[in-house]
């Protein structure tokens, strides 16, 4: 299989909230089966340029294809192959976990088992219990189970192990190695440097709505001791 | 079509698990049934010959659906959009239709049950007599739950926030169910109170069901007052929708 076969081509992508400038020619490219980072401080326009790829936003100008579609025009046909974990997302109080595998299972037309994909990320004893009565890391947990349930060919994660436990961010991170092995395209968002060195193939370094850098971690870390220091010595966080 | 039924099936069992809409929505009117219907059903010349049960019960039905289509669909849509469960939504490959499709189908749900029960115990415990014409009934509840429905269909659409949402359909709620007929007959109600009511689309909804059960009579005009309600309402509603609070 070609290995640079892109599934996610954006081309120069623009977005302006009124007079806020939230991305400003960002381009990027991931290509099958890796694990690609997006990383850059709150604010850097990662999370806009996140909603642009899969349609919950319309660009101002520039182009997005995911797996050859153009989400603007296409929304259905990208959402049923693109799973996307959001930031800061919830379910109403007393949806159980049952029932929101349930609901969004109904809406794929190929759906993996949701009781399989429970056991997988340490949620079966929890089928049960409310979306209010779960702990920040099961939630996490269940939002990822949910970006999963149709099979898709590319996964969004964002801020993917905010708020969870060093232990329960190395499980993620297992599991995330685990998606990567099964040539699931994985776009990464995140402001964690330690864990853009493990997993990320590739990764863009996005400030103020600008890709800052770009490469393999090794070459976006270039003479810096780390991708931490690298990273800070690129973008606004380490100037203020 | 699936998406739309687990969706409606998942919605209606959370409306049910939530005390305060089932005290409000099923609890209330039983309560309000059994202090206005223990001095028994017997026909009034000053009713048309109809009990006073027979007079209340198609009012507490508009309730039931205002409480329920109004204040619970409205104060739904806006929570959801608030705390960015819609948003969770759209980015799965739930269409617009089948998330607020059933948001509506729930509250019909909710107001199909709290009408059995009613029935059920008016019938049993209350000596109310059954509908002179189950066609006109049933046409009039179609039409009023259409118009309740896309109300707070509308309400849920326009107002920015859970907060505003709650407060401008309460202000909106309170009034209309005690001036409409909903809750008191009109008949008791004062001349200007009555005048006040004749602009409001539940006091045709009211009229339009206590014909058809006391009377059998199909009320043409308020029956076409409640379907003009609902198709602007959910014309105006699907077009200003906001799936994000901004």
């Amino acid at each position: 299989m070609d290995t640079t076969e892109p599934v996610v081509e954006i081309d120069d992508l623009r977005k302006a909230y009124g007079a806020v400038t939230a991305v400003d020619g960002v381009s990027l490219r991931v290509h099958r089966g890796e694990v690609f980072g997006v990383l850059g401080p709150n604010g850097a326009g990662k999370t806009t340029t996140v909603e642009c790829a899969v349609g919950l936003r319309r660009p101002d100008s520039g182009t997005v294809r995911v797996l050859g579609l153009d989400p603007g025009t296409d929304p259905d046909d990208v959402r049923q192959r693109v799973g996307v974990q959001l930031q800061q997302a919830v379910l109403p109080q007393r949806m159980t976990v049952r029932e929101a595998m349930a609901v969004f299972a109904s809406a794929y037309r190929r759906a993996v088992d949701p009781d399989a994909l429970l056991a997988e990320w340490g949620l079966r004893e929890q089928r049960r219990t409310a979306f209010g009565k779960l702990s920040g890391g099961q939630r996490q947990r269940l939002f990822i189970a949910l970006a999963l349930l149709g099979e898709p060919e590319v996964v969004v994660l964002d801020e993917l192990t905010t708020g969870l436990d060093p232990a329960a961010r190395r499980d993620t991170w297992a599991l995330v190695r685990g998606l990567r092995e099964r040539r699931v395209t994985v776009l990464l968002v995140t402001h964690a440097m330690d864990e853009a060195e493990m997993l990320c193939d590739r990764l863009v370094v996005i400030d103020r709505g600008r890709v800052v850098a770009a490469g393999t971690p090794e070459a976006v870390r270039g003479e810096h001791r780390s991708l931490e220091t690298a990273y800070l010595a690129l973008t606004a966080e380490g100037v203020a | 079509m699936r998406p739309l039924v687990v969706l409606t099936r998942v919605e209606t069992t959370l409306l049910f698990r939530e005390p305060a809409a089932v005290l409000f929505t099923l609890a209330l009117p039983l309560v309000l049934l059994g202090l206005n219907g223990a001095a028994g059903n017997a026909p009034r010349p000053e009713l048309g010959g109809a009990g006073v049960v027979d007079v209340v019960v198609p009012g507490y039905l508009v309730y039931v659906m205002a409480t329920s289509g109004i204040m619970g669909l409205a104060e739904t849509l806006a929570d959801y959009r608030d705390r960015g469960i819609l948003r969770r939504m759209r980015i799965s490959p739930l269409r617009p239709w089948q998330i607020l499709g059933s948001h509506a189908l729930t509250h019909t749900a909710m107001s199909a049950v709290g009408a059995v029960i009613l029935v059920l115990v008016g019938v049993l415990a209350f000596d109310l007599r059954l509908p002179a014409s189950w066609g006109a009934v049933l046409l009039a509840l179609l039409l009023a739950t259409a118009s309740t429905v896309a109300t707070g269909f509308l309400l849920g659409a326009l107002l920015p926030t859970v907060r505003t949402t709650q407060a401008v359909a309460a202000a909106l709620y309170f009034p209309a169910i005690l001036v409409s007929g909903a809750l008191f007959a009109r008949e008791a109600l004062p001349a200007v109170v009555q005048r006040i009511g004749d602009f409001l689309p539940m006091t045709y909804a009211v009229r339009a069901l206590r014909a058809g059960w006391t009377d059998g009579v199909v009320d043409g005009p308020a029956l076409a007052i409640l379907a003009a309600v609902a198709l602007v309402a959910t014309l105006v509603a699907v077009k200003s929708f906001r799936w994000e609070s901004s």
